[in-house]
């Protein structure tokens, strides 16, 4: 994305809106799949990670890919469930929830920054167009 | 006589807020005398900023309207293409169109509007209407000084 006209720090802030809107769809898709064993393929839910990248310009952020995180899968002593291993033990998804709550936080938080940088931009600019009453 | 020259000078102002935007306008070509006045000029962008305004609520009303296919309005491109061309400009046939930019990535349900991209929009379009309602105020307030004069 390149943006170099007089309001490109409103498109700025508002891809950095849109990429933590994505960023928070990927930990709710994490934490409602924290207990997910069978995401298909026999293996349980993978955690999912949302990768930005920028083209080191000043053009905002842009999402590149949802990647997989490919830590270990916990293992749960549960002798009684029907995907219980020999050993009674149930591969479960690689999703630390404690982890998840704070990414949401941090999403939160960078979402509030943005819409602070919008408003104050804005603010700016009717100031500037005071000028002319 | 000093009234003639502000005016001049609120002309290029306009302009240089339209180049700054990025509508290709050189402020070096003498592009102002093809048009009969700024007050045209500014009318029509008051009317287009008003149906891009119509055109973003429409957006945002169908967010979640499954196939919807956002909605733009196309007026500075043709603005800029016009003062190009060689020949007189008339405004008044100078239509602001809708389009669909068919750009942004489309979700499951078949619909692309972004509520934030939405929004950004509208501060630029409510910014924009500021300017040109301010710019026509002055020309106005001027016009009545102009007539007040003994």
């Amino acid at each position: 994305m390149k943006v170099d006209n007089f309001f490109s720090p409103i498109d700025i802030a508002v891809s950095g809106l849109q990429a933590q809107g994505k960023q928070m769809e990927v930990i709710s898709s994490n934490v409602a799949n924290a207990r997910t064993s069978d995401a298909g393929q026999g293996e349980p839910y993978r955690r999912l990670e949302a990768a930005f990248k920028s083209d080191g310009d000043l053009g905002g952020v842009e999402l590149g890919e949802i990647l997989p995180d490919m830590g270990d899968f916990l293992r749960i002593y549960d002798p009684g469930n029907p995907r219980a291993d020999g050993d009674g033990y149930v591969a479960m998804p690689n999703i630390n929830l404690p982890v998840e709550m704070m990414n949401l936080s941090i999403a939160t938080r960078v979402y509030q920054a943005n819409v602070a940088v919008l408003m104050r931009y804005q603010r700016m600019v009717e100031t500037t167009l005071e000028l002319l009453r | 006589m000093l009234k003639m020259t502000s005016f001049k000078r609120l002309a290029r102002f306009l302009l240089m807020y339209l180049e700054r935007q990025g509508l290709c306008i050189d402020i070096g070509k003498p592009q102002m005398s093809k048009t009969n006045s700024i007050t045209a000029l500014l009318e029509a962008g008051v009317k287009a900023e008003a149906l891009r305004q119509k055109a973003i609520s429409n957006n945002v009303a169908n967010l979640e309207t499954p196939g919807y296919r956002r909605i733009d309005v196309k007026f500075e491109e043709l603005l800029a293409k016009s003062l190009d061309s060689s020949g007189s400009v008339d405004l008044s046939e100078l239509e602001p169109q809708i389009y669909r930019p068919k750009l942004t990535p489309v979700k499951s349900n078949g619909n692309d509007v972004s509520l934030e991209s939405e929004v950004g929009a509208m501060i630029k379009n409510s910014l924009r209407y500021t300017l040109y309602i301010r710019l026509l105020n002055k020309k106005y307030r001027g016009i009545e000084s102009a007539i007040n004069t003994k």
